[in-house]
């Protein structure tokens, strides 16, 4: 990894200008209630498409920051998180503002985001390659082990109910099966059909689960309107720093917490600000005055949000497991690149791996001008009708998903993909392990199909080297400690009752 | 969306993790490989239909009466279900007039109707439709040289 490359890499100017219109357009995506980061990057993939990787991912990178920051502006303007990350700490943002203190709240939100992300990028720097290394000596059973940990952790967490995230989760699998096998080269579930022998487009399908089912679910409250924006007066960097001073610890807890959550497969920033915010109120000297309008949760939580950008970064660039949904848009692109995540990217692509992290510290400080005009502009941009913005919206993502393969079959997969990522979301079933397991899908079935193959169908070589065997101990732990607790607990119930 | 009962869902799950496997049984053995291609789908059928069945379970012992399938609310609001069918429509309608028409018509066509279904005037939908297919043209056609179907009025240009 040479970073004096990945400087000029980054600091090109087709570069800088992708990045500053990718950070425009996070910022307008995240500002905008019922709109989500992962929107915003799965509508960047078909642009991303025909772009050199170091700007693909960088404007991924850069327009998730903006957004995961910018959903704090409608938060404590109207009380309405614009992405789901910060609707933690929306009722304390609002109380603070109805009180006057607008400025003071949005620009606490503005630096601790700045300080979660940078904190977040410091830790994938320093980490990722020292993992990387430890990677390298990893056979495919490790990498089936550690592929099926992944799956499991992500399927877990974000999911309230663990069944129904199995079952989207396998409902990805079962996408990814479909077209050529890999091995024997039999066509699986195409249905005689050409269009799916390549098996369904993964773009298409991004667009379909992220934005149209998200593009439904806000069609059905158009008649609601917004209430009005009040303007945010006044200086407003100088009253962050201030507070920020004062909170600096929660500030750097709330990075910590982050940045290990964004690690973990499948907990991203929602998860992040939801648990940082709690931890703040626990620790707390006055837990009282929470819930009142009181900024120290507030520092936590957008600190964590944003810092956990950065940790999902770990896991999706060294074992090619993506820690959040965002991610694993990027495993995506990546692939699409030519990219195969893991150890070996390190090595082979390492001025790429190192742009990337050039433009995760760039993004984080060109948040802060660039976060201050979104604040500015709030009350512009609140005020735009949603009734011309969705249709802007889905006819960029009908002409995004059409454009990568010219392919019309592919927005049949747009349209059936949007209609069942809705009606899952509506019926609890999370979509994120749905991509995951779409995204992974080929990996698994090729590194298990790989091992078996150099085992000769002989199951013990899964468990026998050292590392594997762990691997597949921790893997068994995830999934039966839930069930032993609940035996644990039921008998303890019916002991007592 | 429609509202499924955890029954429902876990039914129509289930049955979706037969259908797989059972289509799997059907996939030709890989000679001399321990595992053809017929293993894994299989796998996922049979997680599918023991999750399924599962979650059917669960919702009959927690015994709440909810019907199978309810329509939610936005349902009885007649500019939601427009809204809804709009976006419906505009994918289909681009997907079977674009090779015809060509992009440019299709894209002013689509989104005019998609803009008039979700509430805004005539003389608004039209602008705004104009504008955003010349800009999409020039992103995708001009900027990123996507080659966008070529119809109507893409044969009037220069």
């Amino acid at each position: 990894m040479n970073f004096l490359t990945a400087i000029q890499l980054v600091f090109e100017p087709t570069t800088l200008m992708v990045l500053l219109a990718s950070a425009a357009f996070g910022l307008f995506v995240g500002s905008m209630p019922g709109l989500s980061a992962t929107m915003a990057a799965a509508l960047l993939v078909p642009l991303t498409f025909y772009m050199d990787p170091v700007p693909a991912i960088g404007a991924i990178v850069v327009c998730s920051a903006m957004a995961i920051f910018a959903g704090d502006i409608p938060g404590a303007l109207l009380r309405i998180p614009g992405t789901p990350a910060s609707a933690a700490y929306v009722g304390e943002a609002y109380q603070m503002g109805r009180r006057g203190e607008l400025s003071k709240v949005l620009s606490v939100n503005l630096l601790a985001s700045a300080i979660g992300g940078i904190f977040g990028t410091l830790l994938l720097i320093f980490l990722a390659p020292q993992l990387a290394l430890v990677a390298l000596r990893f056979s495919s059973y490790e990498y089936f082990w550690l592929a099926l940990i992944g799956l499991s952790a992500a399927t877990l967490v974000s999911a309230s109910n663990p069944i129904k995230g199995i079952i989207s989760l396998f409902l990805g699998l079962l996408l990814a099966t479909v077209g050529l096998d890999v091995v024997t080269g039999f066509p699986r579930y195409t249905f005689g059909s050409v269009n799916l022998m390549g098996g369904v487009s993964l773009i298409a399908a991004l667009i379909g689960l992220f934005a149209v089912a998200e593009l439904f679910r806000k069609a059905t409250t158009i008649q609601e309107r917004l209430p009005p924006v009040p303007q945010v007066e006044g200086a407003i960097l100088r009253q962050g720093f201030a507070v920020i001073r004062q909170y600096k610890g929660n500030a750097l807890r709330g990075s910590i917490i982050g940045t290990l959550l964004g690690i973990l497969p499948g907990a991203g920033a929602d998860i992040a600000g939801w648990i940082s915010y709690a931890v703040s109120r626990r620790f707390s000297k006055t837990p009282e005055k929470f819930g009142t309008g009181h900024i120290e949760g507030v520092v936590d939580a957008s600190a964590s949000n944003n810092a956990s950008l950065g940790g999902a970064y770990v896991p999706a660039l060294v074992f090619g497991i993506p820690g959040d949904s965002i991610t694993a848009i990027v495993i995506g692109v990546l692939l699409i690149k030519g990219l195969t995540p893991g150890p070996t990217v390190f090595t082979q692509s390492g001025d790429i791996v190192a742009a990337i992290f050039v433009v995760f510290i760039l993004a984080n400080l060109i948040l802060i001008p660039l976060g201050l005009l979104a604040i500015r502009a709030a009350r512009n941009v609140l005020s735009i009708d949603a009734r011309v913005l969705l249709p802007i919206i889905v006819m960029f993502s009908i002409v995004g998903a059409f454009a990568v393969n010219n392919a019309v079959f592919d927005l049949w997969i747009v349209l059936a993909l949007g209609l069942i990522g809705w009606l899952m979301e509506e019926n609890g079933f999370s979509v994120a392990p749905m991509v995951l397991g779409l995204v992974l899908g080929k990996i698994v079935e090729e590194s298990f199909v790989n091992s078996m193959i150099k085992a000769n169908g002989n199951l013990v070589a899964f468990v026998d080297r050292p590392i594997a065997g762990t691997l597949a101990a921790v893997f068994l732990t995830i999934w039966l400690s839930p069930l032993i607790l609940r035996a644990i607990r039921s008998r303890a119930k019916a002991t007592a009752g | 969306m429609l509202k499924v009962s955890d029954l429902g869902s876990g039914l129509a799950i289930a049955s979706l993790g037969a259908l797989v496997f059972a289509q799997s049984r059907s996939f030709p053995a890989a000679g001399g490989v321990p595992v053809g291609p017929s293993f894994y789908p299989g796998l996922i059928g049979g997680v599918l239909f023991v999750c399924g069945v599962a979650l059917a379970i669960s919702s009959i012992k927690q015994r709440t009466a909810l019907p199978v399938v309810a329509l939610p609310g936005w349902t009885r609001k007649p500019r939601s279900v427009l809204a809804v069918g709009a976006i419906v429509a505009a994918i289909v309608l681009y997907a079977v007039l674009s090779a015809q028409l060509g992009f440019l018509a299709t894209a002013m066509l689509v989104t005019t109707v998609l803009l008039l279904a979700f509430g805004v005037r005539w003389y608004a939908s039209l602008g705004a439709a104009l504008a955003l297919s010349v800009v999409l043209h020039v992103l995708f056609a001009v900027l990123m040289r996507v080659p966008l179907p070529y119809g109507l009025i893409e044969r009037m240009l220069p």
